[in-house]
C-alpha cells in the first residue's frame, strides 16, 4: 500500500538519509523523499504493507515530527 | 591507527548521526570522534583500509577526504572546463552572450556616434575611448549578474558578502571612473555610487541583510573612489592608465563568476534558471544609453577629459 507522510523538522540531505533508513528498517519499499528546505519539511512517499502509525513512530524516534 | 578524515559538509546533528551509523556498521574501527568538519578515527589497518572508510562516508553524499579542502587547482579547473561540456554550459553561455552583446552594442553605438557627433569636433575626438570603456564595463558587469542570477540556491552570509562587495565595488569603480573622467568629480561620484549601491544590494541580498549591507558600503566606496581616481589622474596620463584599469576590472568580474561557480554551484543542488538573451541585451542597452546620455548631455565640471 502506498503511504504519504509529511515530516516536519527536516532540513538537509542527512535528514533524508536518516528518515529513509528508519522506514526502510521497518520494511518499506520505494522510498521517495521530497525535501522543502525553506519550510524545513519533507514529503515521504513509500510502499508499506503495515500500519501507518508504525511508520510515524519510527520517524518520530529519530527526532522528527511526522504528521 | 589514528587518523583524521576531513568532512567539509557536516552541517547538523542529522549529519553526525548519519556518519555515526556508517562508522558503526564498519568493522575494524575502535573509536571515533565526530567534530564540526572532521572525523577522528582510530582504526585497525589489518581489518579495514582507510580508503574504504572514506568511501563509505562519501556514499551518503559527503565530501570526505584526508586533505582539509577538496578544491580543484586552476589548471585542473581549466582542463575540466574544456573537457566537461555539460557541467559548464551556463558559463560557456555567459562568454558567448557577453561576446555577442558586446558586438551588437558597439555596432549600435558606432552608428549613433557617426550620426550625432560628426559636427562636434571636441566630442568626436575624445569621447570614443570612454564609450568603449563603458561598453566593456557594462558587458562584463551584466554578464556576471546574468551568471549569478542564473542559479537559484541558498547561500551563506560569507558568500553573499563577497558577491555584494565585488559587484558593488566593481560596478561603482568602473562607472564612477568613466563618468568621473568625462563629467567630473560630482557626476562621477553620484552615478558611480548609485550604480554600485543598487547592484551591490541586488547581488548581496540573497544572503540577507549582511550581503545587502556589504553591497551598499562597497558601492559607496567604489563610486566615490572611481571618480576620484579618474579626476586625480586627469592631469597625469589617465589615457595610459585606463586600459590597465579596465583589464584588471574585467579579470575581477571573471574571477567573481569563477568564485560563484566554485562556492555556490559545484557539487550542490541548485536550480538553473537563466534569463534569455533578449532580456539580457535590453537591460544592457537601456543602461548604456542612460549612462551615455549622462556622459554627453549631463552637467560637466571644469576639469574633464574634454577641457
Amino acid at each position: 500500500m502506498k503511504h504519504t507522510i509529511l515530516v516536519q523538522g527536516m532540513h538537509c540531505n542527512s535528514c533524508c538519509v536518516l528518515v529513509k533508513s528508519a522506514v526502510e528498517e521497518l520494511g518499506a519499499k520505494n522510498v521517495q523523499i521530497k525535501l522543502n528546505e525553506k519550510r524545513k519539511q519533507g514529503k515521504v512517499i513509500l510502499e508499506y504493507e503495515g500500519n501507518k502509525s508504525e511508520l510515524i513512530n519510527a520517524i518520530n524516534k529519530e527526532g522528527y515530527k511526522a504528521l | 591507527m589514528k587518523t583524521t578524515i576531513f568532512v567539509q559538509d557536516i552541517e547538523c546533528d542529522a549529519c553526525i548521526k548519519v556518519i555515526e551509523r556508517t562508522l558503526k556498521k564498519l568493522q575494524g574501527i575502535n573509536q571515533y570522534t565526530i567534530l564540526k568538519d572532521s572525523v577522528i578515527i582510530d582504526y585497525d589497518p589489518s581489518l579495514i583500509k582507510l580508503e574504504s572508510i572514506i568511501e563509505s562516508i562519501s556514499l551518503n553524499g559527503y565530501k570526505a577526504s584526508t586533505y582539509p579542502l577538496v578544491r580543484m587547482s586552476y589548471k585542473q579547473r581549466l582542463n575540466d572546463f574544456f573537457k566537461n561540456k555539460n557541467k559548464y554550459k551556463i558559463e560557456k553561455r555567459m562568454f558567448l552572450i557577453s561576446g555577442i552583446s558586446f558586438v551588437i552594442l558597439s555596432a549600435i553605438e558606432l552608428l549613433l556616434y557617426f550620426a550625432l557627433f560628426t559636427n562636434n569636433s571636441i566630442l568626436f575626438k575624445d569621447l570614443w575611448p570612454w564609450l568603449l570603456y563603458l561598453n566593456i564595463s557594462v558587458v562584463s558587469i551584466s554578464a556576471s549578474i546574468w551568471h549569478l542570477k542564473a542559479y537559484k540556491a541558498a547561500i551563506t552570509s560569507m558568500t553573499g558578502m563577497m558577491l555584494g562587495m565585488t559587484l558593488g565595488m566593481q560596478s561603482g569603480f568602473m562607472i564612477g571612473a568613466i563618468i568621473g573622467a568625462t563629467n567630473g568629480m560630482f557626476m562621477g561620484s553620484v552615478v558611480g555610487t548609485v550604480t554600485g549601491v543598487l547592484l551591490g544590494i541586488f547581488a548581496g541580498k540573497d544572503s540577507g541583510i549582511m550581503g545587502a549591507m556589504q553591497g551598499m558600503m562597497s558601492g559607496l566606496m567604489g563610486g566615490t573612489m572611481g571618480a576620484m581616481t579618474a579626476v586625480m589622474l586627469l592631469t597625469d596620463h589617465l589615457q595610459l592608465f585606463m586600459p590597465l584599469f579596465m583589464l584588471i576590472n574585467v579579470i575581477i568580474m571573471w574571477a567573481m563568476s569563477y568564485m560563484t561557480y566554485e562556492e555556490i554551484v559545484e557539487d550542490k543542488k541548485v536550480k538553473i534558471l537563466p534569463a534569455d538573451f533578449t532580456t539580457f541585451l535590453s537591460y544592457e542597452f537601456v543602461f548604456i544609453i542612460l549612462i551615455a546620455f549622462i556622459m554627453i548631455y549631463g552637467p560637466r565640471s571644469l576639469l574633464t577629459v574634454f577641457s
